[in-house]
């Protein structure tokens, strides 16, 4: 063969090879379930003339050696432009989830919607958490990239004059009406946790290659909920810690497919002295599922170990403990909130934990505010200013 | 269907070229107009109907204007009629957006009737349609009176992203006899993968770059950030364009035509009448030849001048899209050059080619702003940070620790991209060309192997990059 001909041929071969064995090797378990994906010719498809990009968009899922090719292509990427693949920020010893600057509307109906909620239940005492992320906590390690939000003034701006430090008192303190395009709480106990989050940010409170925080991350941020809510938070040392996995590559990892690390450990607290934990409800649909544990250990060693935490999200779940001298609170919160509740579910009742994102029309019925003695609003700014189910369904909670 | 998403890539292309070349010599013009038949319809099934009755207007009145060409009287009817289809087809289906209740469509739409009414191509197809009736009239080309090869030529797949624009005399003897052999095949699949390589590489990261800075804020953006933005942009809109049209030359290579260069390293122009002597070549000469020739032998005085230059830009600002910024920006270049012409010229001939680089550069930069940002007033904003940071005065301006010139996020963009800049500079020069040939003259063998191990290495880069999913981005194209 003319030595000219050596990268035509080569580069077509490559090229049909890749394609071919694209398609007809054998699938993996994650590419068969995005097979369901397959375009198909429909009328729809030949109006919106978007055949080729829908196939280009499945291929790339399909593509053989895809793990292998995306860490190289992710790799390629990080070389030639920003550290930044697929939102994520690849530092040098871990991996932050970027939060941009967003349009401050969402976040003001939501701080609306918890003030109406406030409102409506005025015998209830209502405190609310904005939980900074790895982003914010790190900001001292992260690039000047532009349009980075800063959290920390959206946490001031809603919190107004109602951020309470440690050493809090049961009465809420006078609020004076501060302007902020992301709204400010009335009449509601807004507690601080950044302050405490960034003194300890040394510490392993948030995962390496996780966007979640951490149960000592969690711990910490306790710490400081449980003062701010009149109460004395648990030591450490009363928990058994399980280091029930040790190798884990969360979320920002699979974004990526660059390592930091060796591996996140994910910790289980247990209450040492006694088993306080008695039921856990969940309650998926129109079925209720009981256990007796915090803890779904079945997704351990899965790419969603944080799981491990109440399982995966759904809109209602009551844990029953057997303080029942306590009182009972009503947590409205994120995927943030699951470790927290290793901790705060030690100090009432009952805890009924409220994911309004997955929460269906169904379950409205199974929360009655009025029969609990405190409510909390938990969340991550990151999924505070851009959830916009929030303000629906609290507003169709309220009404 | 773009050149660098995997289903042409991986599958049309490679199989398209060995189709082309499994069927005898003589079938080949059926081959590839069955091929070019398929892109479409793969790419724009409901614009099919549009290139298939343009093709049936310009084939009908090329045959009546040579039938006809003894009498110039006769043969002007089914060219004004041919040119008639062709232009006004282009214009209510490209530039509806002028007419009331049309959409801006220099921004993405929604909606999916206007999705139909814009097939791919157009603006390729209809002006070539156009160059071979007024060619045929003029006795330029012979006749095309076999429908097969004629359709082929209008309907050529590689040139339907991008053009080049490509006259029916540049291929005619290409049509009825191709050349191909390892050399040609060779230089195609050069031309093919450094194009491919241009936009992968080159243009989406410039792209991203230009993307990042245009959704900061320009009213307390830094001059160095600013000056990144643009660049970025620059190179983005150089590499993608010069890298389909390469694209398209090395694919119509491999099948045996020989496409015009469409771009001549356009950034080392030393003025701005240079640069467009150097940009989307094919594009100036048709306007030139077909629009511009016919006004200049009859009106020749400075105002004539003047006006040929603004309908001359007029056209080449409106061919890039149905926006008023293509408009605005065809305009104020038209008038630019118009006075660099007039009264510039004899100034910049007695100045260092460096100034008179950077004074082209500088001028072009900010005419990019007008073209990608769309906005007149986000323009004027961009070029406040550009030329003063937006320092409250000149003492600010210079003063040590200011943020005028630049802070830590230009910083972060600089050290981000300086690879890809770097290469960019070096990619849209000379110099690579110059080495390459020098290396060639030397030892012929060294750089044969040279040649082969960089397009071997190319194309790995590329094949990483479109099967990680970073190929198939078209929404920087509001091009047809």
């Amino acid at each position: 063969m003319n030595k000219k001909m050596i990268s035509p041929v080569l580069g077509c071969a490559l090229f049909l090879a890749f394609g071919i064995a694209s398609v007809v090797a054998p699938q993996t378990k994650s590419q068969k379930e995005e097979l369901a994906s397959m375009p198909k010719l429909s009328v729809e498809t030949l109006l919106r003339q978007d055949l080729a990009q829908q196939w280009n968009d499945y291929l790339s899922k399909h593509i053989v050696g895809r793990e292998v090719i995306q860490k190289l292509s992710n790799q390629m990427t990080v070389f030639l432009s920003a550290p930044k693949v697929n939102d994520v920020f690849i530092l040098e010893d871990r991996l932050i989830q970027n939060v941009s600057s967003v349009n401050p509307v969402t976040a003001k109906r939501n701080t609306e919607a918890v003030n109406f909620f406030a409102q409506s239940y005025p015998d209830l005492p209502v405190y609310f958490s904005l939980i900074p992320t790895a982003a914010a906590v790190y900001q001292d390690e992260m690039p000047a990239a532009p349009n980075l939000m800063d959290q920390v003034a959206v946490i001031n701006g809603i919190y107004g004059d109602g951020r309470q430090q440690n050493n809090l008192s049961n009465s809420p303190p006078e609020q004076e009406e501060k302007p902020s395009e992301y709204g400010t709480l009335e009449n509601i106990y807004a507690i601080d946790l950044h302050t405490f989050l960034m003194a300890n940010k040394q510490q392993e409170i948030f995962y390496h290659t996780d966007s979640m925080w951490t149960s000592l991350g969690a711990y910490n941020a306790y710490s400081s909920l449980v003062t701010g809510m009149g109460d004395s938070a648990i030591s450490k040392d009363l928990f058994n810690i399980e280091h029930a996995q040790t190798d884990y590559y969360g979320g920002l990892y699979e974004k990526t497919l660059i390592k930091r690390g060796d591996g996140d450990g994910i910790d289980l607290y247990t209450h040492a002295p006694d088993q306080v934990i008695e039921l856990v409800k969940c309650y998926e649909g129109g079925n209720v599922k009981e256990l007796y544990s915090l803890y779904f250990e079945e997704y351990l060693n899965t790419p969603q170990a944080t799981n491990v935490f109440l399982g995966a999200d759904r809109g209602v779940t009551e844990i029953e403990t057997n303080l029942k001298s306590e009182h009972k609170l009503l947590l409205f919160g994120d995927e943030y909130s699951k470790p927290l509740l290793q901790f705060l579910s030690l100090h009432f009742q009952t805890v009924t934990f409220v994911n309004l994102n997955a929460l269906t029309s169904d379950q409205y019925q199974l929360i009655d505010p009025d029969e609990y003695d405190s409510a909390l609003f938990l969340y991550s700014v990151e999924n505070y200013v851009s959830d916009t189910s929030l303000t629906v369904k609290l507003q169709q909670l309220c009404s | 269907m773009v050149f660098s998403g995997i289903p042409f890539l991986f599958f049309f292309l490679p199989a398209a070229v060995i189709l082309y070349f499994i069927f005898p010599v003589r079938c080949r013009n059926a081959v590839l107009l069955g091929i070019n038949l398929v892109f479409y319809l793969l790419a724009a099934p409901l614009s099919l109907p549009v290139l298939l009755a343009l093709i049936a207007v310009n084939f009908l009145c090329g045959l009546s204007i040579n039938r006809f060409r003894k009498k110039k009287e006769l043969a002007r009817i089914p060219l004004f009629i041919g040119i008639a289809v062709n232009i006004i087809l282009l214009i209510i289906l490209k530039y509806q957006f002028f007419l009331p209740g049309g959409a801006d469509h220099s921004i993405q739409t929604e909606n999916l009737f206007m999705d139909i009414l814009i097939p791919i191509g157009i603006s390729v197809y209809t002006l070539q349609g156009v160059s071979y009736l007024i060619d045929l009239y003029y006795h330029k080309v012979k006749v095309q009176k076999r429908l097969v090869p004629f359709a082929m030529y209008l309907s050529m797949f590689p040139q339907m992203i991008c053009g080049p624009i490509v006259r029916y005399s540049d291929i005619a003897e290409s049509i009825q006899h191709r050349q191909m052999n390892a050399n040609t095949i060779s230089k195609g699949y050069n031309m093919f993968i450094r194009g491919l390589s241009k936009k992968l590489i080159l243009g989406d990261t410039m792209l991203e770059l230009w993307n990042t800075v245009k959704a900061m804020e320009y009213e307390t953006m830094p001059v160095l950030t600013a000056w990144l933005g643009v660049a970025g942009f620059a190179f983005a809109v150089y590499f993608y364009f010069s890298g389909y049209s390469d694209m398209a030359r090395g694919i119509a290579k491999i099948l045996g035509f020989d496409f015009p260069m469409n771009f001549n390293a356009p950034y080392t122009a030393k003025s701005l009448t240079g640069f467009w002597r150097r940009w989307n070549i094919s594009l100036t000469v048709w306007c030139k030849s077909y629009v511009i020739s016919p006004l200049g032998k009859r009106y020749t005085n400075v105002l004539a001048t003047l006006l040929k230059l603004l309908v001359l830009w007029t056209l080449m600002g409106l061919w890039y899209g149905g926006g008023w910024n293509f408009l605005l920006w065809g305009l104020i270049f038209g008038g630019l050059i118009a006075v660099e012409q007039l009264f510039l010229s004899p100034i910049l001939e007695k100045l260092p080619g460096l100034i008179r680089r950077i004074y082209t550069i500088v001028v072009v930069f900010c005419m990019w702003l007008v073209f990608g940002l769309q906005d007149l007033t986000r323009v004027l904003a961009y070029y406040k940070a550009m030329f003063t940071g937006n320092a409250a005065s000149w003492s600010q301006f210079f003063s040590s620790g200011s943020t005028v010139f630049a802070d830590g996020t230009s910083l972060y963009l600089l050290g981000s991209y300086a690879v890809v800049l770097i290469l960019c500079i070096f990619a849209g020069g000379t110099l690579v060309h110059n080495i390459g040939l020098r290396c060639e003259h030397k030892s012929p063998r060294a750089a044969l192997v040279l040649r082969i191990a960089c397009e071997i290495f190319l194309t790995l880069v590329c094949l990483v990059a479109v099967a990680g999913g970073n190929g198939a981005d078209t929404s920087f194209f509001v091009y047809f």
